[in-house]
């Protein structure tokens, strides 16, 4: 009978020993599945790009240039006798409807339009697009016909305009002519004054060309009206002859490759022109004018350091070519360039018969074909999609490629790069546009610093105040209000953060604006209040013998903060007058040159110090309290006032525990989201200063999560940050732990 | 001739007045066209109306889902309103079957959709938006132009304007005005918005890392209120009386408009968009009964009378009825 009871007990033991450990060791694999799905969905950004071959097929016509099939992977091509596509392995010949009798002379790819430019032998000029109707039937369709002299050309550029009309360069014997609509449409063949080309290229915009001359210099020409082509810009001669050349998606950036493999990106870059009308020469950002003169250089903000009345003005410059960007050389001789319809990659052929993928903003070259044949790389070109690619060497060629993140590589994440239209190399978040022709900003840098910098004026504003308070309630306070601070602290911890962001952008923060004054004279004159109450207090108390009151020094400390706030009230608006011209944050921003901005990295310590405080005044409270009180009595007993006993014995007793508060808290702070999207502007900004605001890693996903596509990008990127996030909360804690448990072992108590 | 562009600042501001004088007659008051037929009841109209979208057109949405849920009980209707990229996923994955957006769908989005559905879906105009430039209502600036708006918004300052816009002084404002930073407002980049903002009016630039970015148009325009120095953008609907409108010119050349509706559906005004739905649109079957009401009803008198109500401007009947003749092929 005595055993029953036993036996039940010893079964709920047994499910007891299995099931703590079990819902243990449950928690531990969660949180390691979180870790293992983060770099499980990050992962994929750094896998390397792969091209597969999808078709080959031996031919020995001259292709003039080659296509795909719109919203397929299937090839087309043209040669000297029409245009062919493949059909069950054999090409067919595809009729474009009204050019039965006519044959192709030259054919060139017309950028982004996703047509093809096709010069006939009786003069006429069509955008040729093939694509698959409806009803599966592949077909041709001509989309805008012009007529020129019947010329034959060795080779032409193709774009397609605004309106839909094809615009075309032609090059013959190195000279050099531009045809396309002009005015009210009437086609006009304009020659431009070169004789030495070798390589031209329009921009997908049609309205810029790009001519490669023999003596190793690139001329960038206006064409955008034919009746008034220019000359816009000569860029430097090189010791070698480029000999292809292409414009990225977005035209900002022109890829020039030449006859040794050198491949390089030049990029529009605003440029501005300083005009020295003084008698001597002058000096701007380190660019000098000479007197009278007037030179052209990089924007780099010269209109701030120009003085209104000064010798030297700034007027606009124009965008010119500037050689941004450097990529891997190719084995031989380039032979053609094409960019990809859909971002910044483009491909180069070179005369070894090697293709390579390269992505324009990262200066990666993604994939690296081996030449299929010792014969050069004819032509090459991209498919709709951007992951078709085609080459001709003897024949055709075609791969699938898979390169989903060519934009994201570490140098991207943590390294400045140059961006189009970007004077210099920066780091940038901005991470979408409404088109595909920006570039994606993926730099974590912004993020993480903002992060950093939250997570700062978090601890700043609430390690002081959760540590005074947590010394005053665990040594100084009497146990009846110690009874209830305490509680009422913790309590804090309950309120949801989007409640505390919130009140913090849309009341305190216009609040504090106003206040702004006010709260700088009040942090003035705080310490003296301060030192002012506790001389006056001391002399009130300080009898022989006298017992502290319990509550006397609470009363002393709301009466310094009232004290403060009243007379930081009061003289707030004549100081305001009288040293800052009656506005002090205009003050700020002439003197200073302080921009105060409403969200901002003070408003985001308070409120975020707020959501901290509960955390850091918990562990730091309880740090304190389980100081043996063997030791506190003995100092207390040799002589030691409280504050001196608090100073040098409390305190070193407790400091493991101390530390591991702040560091609890930091992960707290760091890892907090709604008030940072509430209250901190969410500007990527690289500028610790406490007036202006900041973007947080957290913040960022939780904005951006929404728009990234899944599987994209950005989606991956954002996990990546995730990922980071997360192992850098979970280092604090684990640190946080293990002092948490020297502690303990120290003293040998819970 | 190249002038400098603070020449044609001042040219254009003391020009201004006189416009903004005259055009400040052209009342906003917006009447849907009476030639816009009434929305007819069809029976048999049940399921699921799921709209999963713009952020822009969440308040639209929702009053054109309550209006048609009181023609048709029977039906279920959702509104989510996180941003226009949440839309095409949300349609790609079957989660909504309706998806409003401020922009048109970009290549990729439309690839990734028609991978999984196989065709592409039907873009359908539903009514015009006008967006805003807003500063404080005190502020006494008279009008921009898209290249002064692109040098305070854009760190690169495509639209070509030469000089870095920090301060109000540097759009001609004088006084106590002349050294007041500006402080900038935005939409956040979930947003058609802020895609539409970067294309149209940063010309494809970028945006300043100073900008506030700020999760909807209301938040914008209430940080704008708040803030005397303050300057944003939003769809016109937002519009509250702590905020004034800009009138804009397309360069210092143009004369400047004010987002009124004539404005905006001659292409005056330079900055107005149609705000689109994107619906499923299945070869051979169209799109579903329930779907097709629910645009109908959009197209509809009362549909349009709710994008007035709004703030939104509606559609002028010739284009009404091309919408229309869209859903029935």
């Amino acid at each position: 009978m005595a055993h029953q009871p036993n036996l039940k007990a010893i079964v709920l033991d047994r499910i007891a020993a299995k099931v703590i450990p079990g819902a243990g060791l449950l928690v531990v694999c969660c949180v390691l599945g979180i870790l293992v799905f983060l770099a499980y969905v990050a992962i994929p950004l750094f896998l390397p790009a792969r091209a597969s071959v999808a078709v080959v097929r031996g031919d020995k016509a001259a292709c003039l240039a080659m296509d795909f099939v719109e919203g397929t992977a299937e090839p087309w091509w043209v040669t000297g006798e029409g245009v062919w596509r493949l059909e069950n392995g054999s090409p067919v010949k595809v009729e474009i409807p009204g050019y039965a009798k006519a044959r192709p002379v030259a054919a060139a790819n017309a950028g982004i339009s996703r047509t093809t430019g096709i010069v006939f032998d009786d003069g006429r000029f069509a955008l040729v697009r093939v694509e698959k109707r409806v009803d599966g039937a592949v077909a041709a369709l001509a989309l805008d016909e012009q007529t020129f002299s019947a010329v034959r050309p060795d080779s032409i550029c193709a774009a397609r305009d605004g309106e839909g009309h094809g615009k075309l360069a032609r090059l013959a014997g190195g000279i050099v002519t531009v045809c396309g609509p002009a005015g009210l449409g009437d086609a006009v063949e304009t020659p431009l004054e070169i004789s030495d080309a070798i390589a031209i290229t329009l921009s997908n915009d049609a309205k810029t060309l790009a001519v490669a001359r023999n003596s190793g210099e690139v001329e960038i020409w206006n064409v955008e009206d034919l009746t008034e082509t220019r000359r816009t810009q000569t860029l430097p001669a090189a010791s070698s002859r480029i000999t292809a050349l292409a414009f990225l998606l977005g035209d900002e950036t022109l890829v020039t490759a030449d006859d040794r493999g050198a491949v390089l990106g030049w990029m529009r870059v605003r440029h501005v022109t300083l005009t020295n009308s003084g008698s001597t020469e002058a000096q701007v950002l380190g660019d000098r004018v000479p007197a009278g003169k007037s030179v052209v250089v990089r924007d780099q903000d010269h209109s701030k350091h120009v003085t209104k009345d000064g010798p030297v003005r700034v007027t606009p410059g124009g965008l010119l070519f500037l050689k941004a960007r450097t990529f891997p050389a190719l084995h031989a001789a380039a032979t053609s360039v094409a960019a990809s319809p859909r971002n910044k990659c483009f491909a180069a052929g070179d005369a070894s018969g090697g293709v390579a993928v390269y992505h324009g903003t990262t200066e990666q070259r993604n994939i690296a074909i081996e030449p299929p044949v010792p014969l050069p790389a004819k032509r090459v070109a991209f498919g709709g999609t951007g992951s078709e690619l085609g080459a001709w060497h003897d024949g055709l060629r075609t791969w699938t490629i898979q390169n989903p993140y060519p934009d994201v590589t570490a140098r991207a994440l943590f390294a400045p790069l140059w961006y189009e239209s970007y004077p210099e190399p920066e780091l940038v978040w901005q991470s979408s546009s409404g088109t595909q022709e920006s570039e994606p900003k993926y730099s974590l840098w912004p993020l993480i610093f903002g992060t950093l910098k939250g997570t700062l004026y978090a601890l700043l504003f609430s390690i002081p105040v959760a540590f005074a308070a947590a010394i005053y309630v665990s040594r100084f306070a009497p146990a009846s209000l110690r009874s209830w601070v305490k509680p009422a602290i913790e309590l804090m911890a309950g309120i949801p953060s989007v409640v505390v962001g919130m009140v913090a952008a849309l009341w305190l923060a216009p609040l504090a604006e106003r206040a702004l004054c006010g709260i700088f004279v009040g942090g003035t004159l705080f310490p003296f209040v301060f030192a002012g109450i506790v001389a006056l207090g001391g002399r009130l108390t300080e009898k022989p013998g006298a017992r502290p009151v319990p509550g006397l020094e609470l009363a002393g400390a709301l009466v310094t903060l009232l004290a403060t706030v009243a007379l930081a009230t009061a003289l707030s608006g004549p100081v305001e007058r009288g040293l800052f011209h009656g506005d002090f944050r205009q003050w700020l921003f002439e003197k200073l040159h302080i921009h105060y901005d409403l969200r901002n990295g003070f408003m985001v310590g308070v409120a975020l110090g707020f959501a901290v405080i509960p955390v850091v005044f918990t562990i730091a409270e309880d740090a304190l309290a389980n100081v043996p009180a063997s030791m506190t009595t003995a100092s207390l007993a040799l002589g030691a006032t409280r504050w001196q006993t608090v100073r040098h014995v409390i305190l070193p007793a407790a400091a493991s525990g101390l530390f591991a508060a702040s560091v609890l808290g930091l992960g707290r702070a760091a890892g907090e989201t709604m008030i940072v999207v509430m209250a901190a502007g969410n500007t990527p900004i690289l500028d610790p200063a406490p007036w202006n605001g900041m973007r947080t890693m957290s913040a960022a996903m939780a904005i951006e999560i929404p728009e990234a596509p899944v599987g994209g990008s950005l989606y991956r990127v954002l996990f990546l940050t995730g990922l980071l996030l997360f192992g850098f909360t979970a280092a604090l804690n684990t640190v946080a732990e293990i002092v948490g448990t020297r502690l303990r072992r120290k003293y040998g108590r819970n | 001739m190249k002038l400098n562009g603070r020449f044609w600042l001042s040219a254009l501001l003391g020009s201004s007045v006189a416009t903004v004088a005259v055009l400040a007659d052209s009342t906003d008051a917006v009447k849907v066209d009476d030639s816009i037929a009434k929305y007819a009841k069809v029976d048999g109209v049940r399921g699921n109306v799921n709209v999963v979208g713009s952020d822009t057109m969440v308040n639209m949405s929702t009053l054109w889902g309550e209006e048609f849920k009181k023609i048709y009980p029977e039906v279920n209707v959702s509104v989510e309103g996180k941003g226009s990229a949440t839309a095409p996923p949300a349609l790609a994955a079957g989660t909504s079957n309706i998806g409003p957006m401020s922009r048109p769908m970009k290549p990729e989005e439309l690839d990734t959709y028609t991978s999984k559905k196989g065709a592409k879906p039907l873009e359908i105009k539903t009514s015009i938006d006008a967006l805003a430039v807003v500063v404080h209502k005190d502020n006494p600036l008279a009008n921009l132009t898209l290249e002064l708006v692109d040098a305070i918004f854009s760190k690169t300052r495509k639209a070509g304007y030469t000089e870095d816009i920090t301060t109000w002084g540097q759009l001609g404002l004088t006084g106590d005005w002349a050294n007041k930073p500006i402080s900038l407002y935005g939409r956040n980049s979930a947003s058609g918005t802020y895609g539409y903002f970067k294309e149209h009016a940063l010309a494809k630039g970028d945006f300043k890392s100073s900008v506030k970015e700020q999760p909807g148009t209301a938040a914008v325009v209430q940080g704008v209120a708040e803030d005397l120095y303050g300057i944003g953008y939003g769809g016109i609907g937002y519009i509250t009386p702590g905020v004034r409108a800009i009138p804009l010119a397309k360069t210092f050349s143009d004369k400047v408009f004010k987002p009124t509706y004539e404005n905006a559906l001659s292409g005056k005004y330079p900055l107005a968009r149609y705000l689109l739905v994107y619906i499923d649109n299945p070869p051979g079957k169209g799109p579903d009964a329930v779907v097709r009401e629910y645009v109908k009803f959009i197209l509809s008198h009362e549909g349009q009378e709710i994008a007035v109500k709004d703030g939104y401007m509606p559609l002028p009947p010739a284009i009404v009825a091309k919408e229309l003749e869209k859903l029935n092929k």
